[in-house]
This record gives C-alpha cells, sequence and structure tokens, in this order.
C-alpha cells in the first residue's frame, strides 16, 4: 500500500516537472525537489513520501491557509475573472463613445453593466460618471463620483481615484471639444471639484499652487459655459 | 412465501443503499472538479475587488522582460488590498498563450519567476505583499496557483533562508479536475 502511494507521489511530481519542459534537465530536477520539499513542509507527504490524509482533504476540498490575505491572493483567479469580463464591457462603452455621433445611451447601458459586474471598482464609476457628464446626466454623475471616492479607504487610495477622475474629465473635454464648440458645463464644474479635492490631499509630489490655478479657471470656465 | 416477503424488503435497502453510495460519489466527484467551491464566498472578492493598478502592472512586466525573464503569455494583475496601501502580484502564466518557464541556470525558476515580479524599480516603489503564480496549461485552464509573502521571496533571493524555509512559506492550490481532464495523457506517458 505505502509503494502504492508512494508511487502516485511520484507521478505527481514527475506531473509537475512536465510542465516546465521547456526548462533544462537540470531546472526540472530543481522542481521537482522543491516540489517535494513543499509537499513535505505542508504535511502533503510524509517522510518515507507517501501522500497524508491532507494531500486527500487538499485534493477534494481544498484547504484554508489560516491566513485571509494568503487565502485570497491564492483564490484571486476569481477576482481576475471578474476584472476580465468588466474590461470587455468598458471598452465596448469606449467604442460607442467613438461613434459618429456618439452613441451614448449604448455606452451607459454597457457601463451599468461594467458596475454591476465590479460593484467595488472605483475605477469602472469614475468612467461611467465622465460618461454621463457628456451625455447631460450631471446628477447621476456626480453620485457615481461620490460613490466613487467613499469605496476608498486610505489617503493614497484616494489620490489614485482622484487622479483617475481629472485624467478621464481631461480625456471627455478633449473630445467634446473635437465634436463642436461647446462641452457639457458639468465636465467643467466636476473638474474644479476634483481639483479642489486633489489640493487638499497630503502629497509632496503635487504642487498645489497649480491645482489651486487649474480649480480657479474652471470655475471660471464652468460660470460663462453656454452648454450643448 | 417467505422468500417473496424478503425479497421486496431487501430490494428497498439494497436501493437505498446504491442511491446513497452514488449520491456520496457525485459529491465527491463534485468536490473534486471544484464545483461547490465556485459557490462559497470568495476571501479575494472580499478583499481584493479594487481597482487594480493597471499602469503600474504592465511597467513591472516590462522591467521584468527588459531583466531577462520573458514574459509571453504572462498577464499581471497588481490588486490593492481592501483597508490598507498594500497589494498583491497576481501573474497568470498561460501556457496556451505561449508562456514557458525559462531556463534559470540553477535557480528555482518558481522564486525566480516570483523575485523578478518583486524586484524591479516600480515594484520597489509599491507596496506588495504577495506574489502569485497561476499556472494555466496548454487549453488555458488554472491546474495551480502558488502563493508567497514578499519577504519570503525576497529573503530566499538574497540567500538569507533556505529552500526549506522558503517552500515552508509557500501556499499552493491545484485544481484536480483540470489535471485530471487537462493532463490525463501527459500523466499516463509519465507511468509508462
Amino acid at each position: 500500500m505505502t509503494t502504492f502511494r508512494k508511487t502516485i507521489a511520484s507521478v505527481m511530481f514527475v506531473v509537475i516537472a512536465m510542465f516546465v519542459s521547456g526548462c533544462s534537465v537540470e531546472d526540472r530536477e530543481l522542481v521537482v525537489a522543491f516540489a517535494r520539499s513543499w509537499a513535505e513542509s505542508h504535511g502533503v507527504i510524509n517522510e518515507d513520501g507517501s501522500p497524508t490524509m491532507q494531500a486527500g482533504a487538499r485534493v477534494f476540498f481544498g484547504v484554508s491557509t489560516g491566513d485571509e490575505i494568503a487565502d485570497a491572493a491564492i483564490d484571486a483567479g476569481r477576482v481576475i475573472k471578474n476584472i476580465n469580463e468588466a474590461d470587455e464591457l468598458v471598452s465596448q462603452a469606449e467604442q460607442y463613445t467613438y461613434d459618429d455621433p456618439p452613441q451614448m445611451d449604448k455606452a451607459i447601458d454597457s457601463m451599468n453593466a461594467a458596475v454591476r459586474t465590479r460593484p467595488d471598482d472605483w475605477g469602472i464609476r469614475n468612467q461611467r460618471a465622465a460618461m454621463l457628464i457628456e451625455s447631460g446626466q450631471h446628477d447621476q454623475a456626480r453620485r457615481d463620483f461620490d460613490h466613487a471616492r467613499s469605496l476608498c479607504q486610505t489617503n493614497h487610495c484616494q489620490k489614485r481615484q482622484i487622479e483617475n477622475k481629472i485624467q478621464l474629465l481631461a480625456d471627455s473635454l478633449d473630445r467634446q471639444k473635437e465634436q463642436g464648440p461647446h462641452v457639457q458645463c458639468g465636465t467643467y464644474t466636476e473638474l474644479e471639484i476634483a481639483y479642489r479635492e486633489i489640493e487638499i490631499v497630503d502629497d509632496n509630489r503635487y504642487n498645489h499652487e497649480a491645482y489651486r490655478q487649474n480649480a480657479i479657471l474652471m470655475q471660471g470656465l464652468a460660470r460663462t459655459c453656454r452648454g450643448r | 412465501m417467505s422468500h417473496t416477503r424478503t425479497q421486496p424488503g431487501f430490494g428497498k435497502a439494497c436501493l437505498i443503499v446504491i442511491v446513497a453510495l452514488l449520491l456520496a460519489l457525485g459529491l465527491l466527484v463534485a468536490f473534486f472538479f471544484r464545483i461547490p467551491q465556485k459557490f462559497l464566498p470568495s476571501p479575494a472578492k472580499e478583499l481584493l475587488s479594487g481597482t487594480p493598478y493597471r499602469e503600474e502592472a504592465e511597467i513591472v512586466l516590462e522591467e521584468a522582460r527588459a531583466a531577462g525573464i520573458p514574459t509571453e503569455g504572462i498577464s499581471l494583475y497588481i490588486l490593492p488590498i481592501k483597508g490598507t496601501d498594500a497589494s498583491v502580484a497576481y501573474a497568470v502564466l498561460d501556457a496556451s498563450q505561449g508562456f514557458t518557464f525559462a531556463s534559470t541556470g540553477g535557480l528555482n525558476p518558481v522564486s525566480a519567476m516570483m523575485q523578478a515580479l518583486l524586484t524591479g524599480p516600480q515594484a520597489e516603489q509599491m507596496d506588495i505583499a504577495r506574489v502569485s503564480l497561476d499556472y494555466r496549461n496548454d487549453e488555458g485552464k488554472p491546474l495551480f496557483v502558488v502563493s508567497a509573502p514578499s519577504d519570503a521571496i525576497l529573503a530566499f533571493a538574497s540567500g538569507e533562508t533556505d529552500q526549506a524555509a522558503f517552500s515552508a512559506a509557500l501556499e499552493a492550490d491545484i485544481n484536480p479536475g483540470n489535471f485530471l481532464t487537462g493532463e490525463w495523457d501527459t500523466i499516463t506517458s509519465a507511468i509508462r
């Protein structure tokens, strides 16, 4: 029985070595030795090389490491799948905004689906907000920007979120100007808010005076804006 | 007469045992292919669902390429850990997209790959707490994930700790269903 179990363990290690078949023989031996060392240190095989009961538990149920970040880091494939699905929807939405004339309703429908796929992703909410502004729905956009900010629990995250918001609004402004002389006034208003938000973020990389000037400029443009 | 009375009773008991065995077998097969696990709460969705560092991940991968690591078939995601400034680097190594482990000339290929993703200038600026490698086979099916804390990777890379300490710090999960369906030929040829 022990011989049989040892054979199973050996086959497992051979299979692991197959994955690195592009490597040299020396590298493959290293991988097999490493896999054995890992299996021993985690109680998957005994000192004699035969699989333990824990090996069965791992095969059938998977095993928690006892550390939630380690568990999450192993399980992150599910998040990656989610990110890729949302990315496809976002890129679909972007395509609609580049149509001539832009199909903003369809773009926002795609963004709604992306937000449903990744509700905790402030980047996607920022992007939907920028599109909502472009389609004249400033109130909904404001709600999205506020929600996006509330998803950030650290100063570092808030910086990223505001920087991303400024970039998206600046891109939207350029796109709107390419399409005609008038832009949605909400774009200037939200840019003013974003520059004021980033002005108070504590980061010595930032040129706070430049942000203050930009905020004043956007405030002026919002006041004189005639809209679409 | 008594024979005809006991026969139906035995048949029922037998049927119950068979159904129970089939159910148990079905459950084992379902767990083996990780079907129920898909419906359980995901620690990753709870902790790693924030906006990924997209541009930074591209730079880290580019720096790994510049350092001599072949990056074909690798997709890198840097996922922020909820409520902290730290993140997890999660690399999908997809053989169906052309990924092969590079020859490392005597280094452990797993730790060499993890180290390459952690030691470029961009990665050093970031607070990457763990590195995970998700290996996918020629059909793009996930086979196993290995994950290690950054300090264990760096300590092993600098020679402060040995392979035993590194492998003790490494966590792994295999997808046995995909091993069985995707790698059956490899397994049988290895046995022969």
